[in-house]
This record gives C-alpha cells, sequence and structure tokens, in this order.
C-alpha cells in the first residue's frame, strides 16, 4: 500500500471519530490543528487504524509520532513488517 | 534561589550566562558542566542538604536507564529493573509528600499516639525531576529513549530554568538540543527572545499575581464570614493570582532557557479562555497533562478498548455508545488519571476532591458532545455565535473556579464555607445578597465600605481579565520567532500584535523591566513551588 493510500484510508477514520467527513489531512497536519482531535479521541484513531489495517502498535511507538506523516510512515512500516 | 530575587537577576543569571558562552567557544563539555554546576548551585541555594538528594536520585536513576538499555534484549530483566526503578522514585514521592501527611492524620485521628513521627520539609521540586526521570525509564524500557552520556542526562534533569516547577520535559525534545553545537555558541537573536519573554513573565507574577495575593489568601483565611460579593471577589482573585503565578513561572522559564539556545514547550496556552473543561485541560499546566496522557491514560484506555475489541463489543460512537460503554471506554480512565493528576498536588483530601470534580467535569463533556444536540455549523447569526461563546466560556470559568476553591482551602469544610457565602449563605456579620451588591458598587464610587475594599481588587482583577481575554498571550506575541516547541491552539486574540527586534519594543520592554524590578522587592515564593 503506498503512502498516499494510506493517508487517504486514515483521513476517512480520523474524519469519523472527529465528526467531519470533509476533513482535510496532509502529512504536516498536527492534532491540535484539529478540532475534536483531543487525549480521548486519538485512542479511538489508534483503534480505528488498528483494525482498519490490521495491525497493532505498542505504547512507546505512539509517543514518538509528531504529526500525520509520522503516523502514516508507522502504518507503512507495520505493513511491510506483517508481510 | 527564586527567578525573582535580586540575586537571581543581577549575579546569578548574567554570571552563568556570560561563562557558558565562554567556556563554548572553546570546549561543549565545559559548557555542560558549568550549567549543571551552576544549576546544583541554584538548586541548593534554598537548603545545601538537598543536594544530596538530588544527586542520589539523578545517580539511581541513571544506573536503572543504563541497565535497563543494556538489558533491552532480555526483556523480563529490563522490565524487573523498570520496576525496581519505579518503584524507587515513587517511594521517595510518597515518603516526603504522602507518608507524614498520612501519619500526621492518623495521630490526629487517635491512632498510634505513642509515636513521635518527625517531620520533614518537602524537597523543592521533587515532584517534577522524579516525574522527568520516570518518564526516561518508561522510554528507555519502550526503546523510546537512548541514554547519551552520564553528563548530558544531568544536564538535562538538572538545567535549572526547569528544575523546580517545570515544565515537565521529554528527553526527546531536550537531549538533541544540548547534543547540538550551535546551542553553546552564543546567539544575540535568541538572546533578545528570551529575555524578552522573561520580563513578560516576571511582570505576570510581580505585577499581577503578587498584587492579587493578599485579597486571595485574605478570602482563604476566615471563609465562613464573607459576604456574597466578597467571596466572588476573593474567589476570582484567587484564580487569577494562580494563572498568573504559575504562567509567569513557566514563561520565565521559557525565557531563560531560551537566552542559553534551548527551547521548551509551552505550558499554558491562555487556559482561562477555554469555552470546554476539555479544552482548558489541554491550555492549562500543558506539560502535566501530556506527561499524564502519556504514561497513565494512554496504556489503559487502549487496554480496555482492545479488551473489548477482543470481545466484539462496540467501540465509542456517538450513536451506538451504551451507558456501560460510556463508563468503562470513557469514565473509568478519564477518573482514573484525573484522581491521580488531583493527589499528585499533595495528600490533601481536598486533592483527592478536585480530581473527582475535574474528572466529573471532563465525562460531562464527553457526554455532551457525544449526546447531547449538534450545533448548526451554517447560518448562525454573529450574536448567537457570541452568546454561544459566551455561556461556555462562562460555565467553563465557573466550574474552574469551584475546582479550584476545593484546590486552595486548608479544608474541605473551609472550601464549603466559602461555597455557601457565595451563594448568599456566609455567617459573619458582613452582609450578603443584593445589599452586598449595591453596597460593593456605592464602595466601588467612593462610598465607603468599612470592612472591605473592593476599588483596588475590582482593577486589578478587571486588568488580569483584560490580559486574560482580549490580549494575545505569549506564545501568539513570538509566534514568528516560535517560542515554544509546542504548537498554539488559542484563536488569535481581539487585538494582536507581535514582538519585533526594533527600538520601539526595546523601550516599551526595558520599562516593563524596570517597573518588574521595582516591585521584585516583595521576593515571594511561586505557589506550585508546593507541589
Amino acid at each position: 500500500m503506498t503512502q498516499p493510500e494510506i493517508l487517504e484510508r486514515l483521513r476517512k477514520i480520523i474524519g469519523q471519530v472527529v465528526g467531519n467527513d470533509q476533513i482535510a489531512l496532509n502529512n504536516g497536519t498536527t492534532a491540535d490543528k484539529v478540532p475534536g482531535w483531543d487525549s480521548f479521541n486519538h485512542i479511538n484513531i489508534i483503534i480505528g487504524a488498528e483494525m482498519e489495517f490490521g495491525i497493532r502498535f505498542n505504547v512507546a511507538e505512539l509517543e514518538s509520532l509528531k504529526n500525520v506523516g509520522d503516523f502514516v510512515a508507522l502504518i507503512e512500516q507495520r505493513l511491510i513488517n506483517k508481510k | 534561589m527564586l527567578f525573582n530575587s535580586i540575586t537571581f537577576l543581577v549575579f546569578f543569571l548574567p554570571g552563568s550566562l556570560l561563562v557558558f558562552y565562554l567556556l563554548g567557544y572553546f570546549q561543549m563539555n565545559a559548557a555542560k558542566f558549568w550549567l549543571v554546576v551552576v544549576s546544583f548551585v541554584f538548586y541548593a541555594w534554598w537548603n545545601p542538604r538537598l543536594f544530596l538528594l538530588l544527586a542520589g536520585s539523578i545517580i539511581f536513576n541513571y544506573t536503572c536507564g543504563y541497565l535497563i538499555q543494556k538489558n533491552l534484549e532480555r526483556p523480563k530483566i529490563s522490565s524487573i529493573i523498570l520496576t525496581l526503578g519505579l518503584l524507587g522514585n515513587l517511594g521517595l514521592l510518597f515518603y516526603f509528600k504522602y507518608l507524614l501527611s498520612l501519619l500526621g492524620w492518623f495521630h490526629e485521628k487517635g491512632l498510634f499516639q505513642n509515636y513521635s513521627w518527625g517531620s520533614a520539609i518537602l524537597p523543592l521540586g521533587i515532584s517534577f525531576f522524579t516525574f522527568t526521570q520516570i518518564g526516561f525509564l518508561i522510554d528507555t524500557q519502550g526503546g523510546n529513549a537512548r541514554e547519551r552520556g552520564f553528563l548530558e542526562y544531568v544536564l538535562f534533569v538538572t538545567f535549572f530554568p526547569h528544575l523546580i516547577a517545570g515544565p515537565i520535559l521529554h528527553h526527546r525534545e531536550i537531549m538533541p538540543q544540548f547534543a547540538k553545537k550551535e546551542t553553546y555558541t552564543h546567539n544575540w537573536n535568541n538572546i533578545g527572545i528570551g529575555i524578552s519573554i522573561f520580563i513578560f513573565g516576571l511582570a505576570k507574577k510581580v505585577i499581577i499575581a503578587d498584587q492579587l495575593a493578599p485579597v486571595a489568601n485574605d478570602i482563604f483565611k476566615h471563609t465562613a464570614e464573607k459576604h456574597v460579593v466578597e467571596a466572588w471577589a476573593g474567589v476570582m482573585c484567587y484564580s487569577l493570582q494562580l494563572y498568573f503565578d504559575f504562567a509567569g513561572y513557566s514563561e520565565m522559564a521559557l525565557g531563560l532557557a531560551r537566552m542559553f539556545n534551548v527551547k521548551f514547550p509551552a505550558n499554558f496556552d491562555s487556559p482561562l479562555k477555554s469555552k470546554s473543561i476539555i479544552d482548558f485541560w489541554q491550555r492549562w499546566h500543558i506539560t502535566l497533562t501530556r506527561y499524564l496522557t502519556l504514561y497513565l491514560y494512554n496504556p489503559v484506555a487502549l487496554w480496555i478498548m482492545r479488551r473489548r475489541m477482543n470481545k466484539g463489543l462496540a467501540l465509542l460512537k456517538a450513536d451506538e455508545t451504551t451507558l456501560g460503554g460510556f463508563l468503562e471506554m470513557l469514565a473509568a480512565p478519564t477518573i482514573y488519571t484525573i484522581v491521580l493528576a488531583g493527589v499528585w498536588h499533595g495528600a490533601g483530601i481536598q486533592f483527592f476532591i478536585y480530581g473527582l470534580l475535574h474528572s466529573f467535569y471532563i465525562c460531562v463533556n464527553h457526554a455532551w458532545r457525544m449526546f447531547g444536540p449538534k450545533a448548526p455549523i451554517s447560518s448562525i447569526s454573529r450574536f448567537w455565535s457570541w452568546f454561544n461563546g459566551a455561556w461556555k466560556w462562562g460555565l467553563t470559568y465557573l466550574s474552574v473556579l469551584i475546582s479550584l476553591i476545593v484546590f486552595r482551602a486548608k479544608t474541605v469544610t473551609d472550601a464549603w464555607n466559602l461555597i455557601q457565602c457565595m451563594i448568599g449563605r456566609g455567617t459573619g456579620d458582613s452582609p450578603g445578597g443584593a445589599q452586598g451588591v449595591v453596597e460593593s458598587i456605592l464602595d466601588y464610587f467612593g462610598v465607603a465600605v468599612p470592612y472591605w475594599n473592593y476599588t483596588n481588587c475590582l482593577i486589578t482583577l478587571g486588568i488580569g481579565f483584560i490580559f486574560i481575554l482580549v490580549l494575545p498571550n505569549v506564545l501568539q506575541i513570538f509566534e514568528k520567532e516560535g517560542a515554544s516547541l509546542t504548537n498554539i491552539r488559542s484563536a488569535p486574540a481581539v487585538f494582536s500584535f507581535q514582538w519585533q527586534p526594533n527600538i520601539l519594543w526595546g523601550f516599551l520592554l526595558a520599562v516593563l523591566a524596570l517597573v518588574d524590578l521595582l516591585m521584585v522587592a516583595g521576593n515571594t515564593e511561586f505557589l506550585y513551588f508546593r507541589f
């Protein structure tokens, strides 16, 4: 799966969680710029991504994510390891 | 040593900066070592014996971190070392913050009468430097932190701008800055920005917070004898005192670090402008919220969600959530985290209640978001949009205010008395209710009311609220210069302006600095030194 494909699927998950289907995201987007992306919804987004991509993150990895781009890269890495 | 003391401002700061850059010119490690030395001096200034405690804690944690890293490939062993490390740190905190208060409480209740437990002073900054190091150990175990050498580690923990009251730093954001060569070469731009931010922070402390202190202290002394306006004004003064005191301290820390070419994360982002409690927690003592989210909330919330997922139960969605799901997925981890955040402040039952109150607020806020009416986004008139913002702000501020009464009062009874006074049920001889309001207005126009001087208090409160609601915060004023490592959540202020390195700003800041210095004489401690 390419990074743009991951980003698009992630966009849908985040949109669902924060209640805005039209949400625009790019690699540089950070949580504090997205209304509704608080610590509680952050967990929902993580779980949503785990279900969507069939992967699992560990808590320590999630700490180092600075923006959506980092998140996409982490998912990509997990998908490669899965194969 | 206090940031707002003449010793610090006139001798310590210029001296440590000058030698730091002189040494940095020749030898990076010498400059690091110098910074460690001055940081220890800064800490030991209060009580030289504390030096041993700080040094002991650092050596203990560094050793644990080193051993964890050596054994990362043997997860069982590294987990045991991590557990021991955590127990050591939490044990130290427990001893100094809770044990003696707890034993004292037993003593009061008539238990253990034959023993004398003695007393221990709460070592300054112990919660802060212990938390910083616990985070380091957990991250080392998670493979997220790498130890870079003893000197760097000591510098990270002791660096004096954050040592006593935060911001609570994450090694990931600080260690790389100390590793850079540029950090040790003087940069006039950073020094200028640092001094300017520091002057703003000092102004918050000495010009506003310290002026509100007498009124705030008075209101919590005889809590049952206040009339309604007096009670409201006093409690509001306290809310502003706490904010300006701690935000001022955090800005001074931000400015000081910047003078040494180091950027800190922000601790306050106009929290008293918040229009919801969730928003408030993302803007008040930001680095503590971030810390608790990372190490307490996330692991538990993830564990609960995954367990539900494996059982095939629904996850949280507005239209499908049951009460049980809400309680398990949201309320439980929230209450656990926020109550611990409350108790972190100390042993009193009032901190526990403070935590309970805030976790209740947050749960209500989430429930409202999930199940409450959805506000129409389009076609809302300007008036309604303003009104919508105003009631949300008012409710948020009121909720925070009530929690702060519990937070500040000596006992729960005191807090309850004061709340009673606020609804006109004070037991003292001063009148409450409508009469109190009228008298306060009369007083404002110069008709004396014997027992209370409202005028000063109202003026300072007014000025405080103008700063809070109308003017930009320091992060916004220095946005172009990147005041902190953190992004700003606040919407642009009603009046927006930016700091610029020009003569006008230089002049204005020089005047502000002069006023700061004239008012510094009081030398009052910061409220958060207690925690």
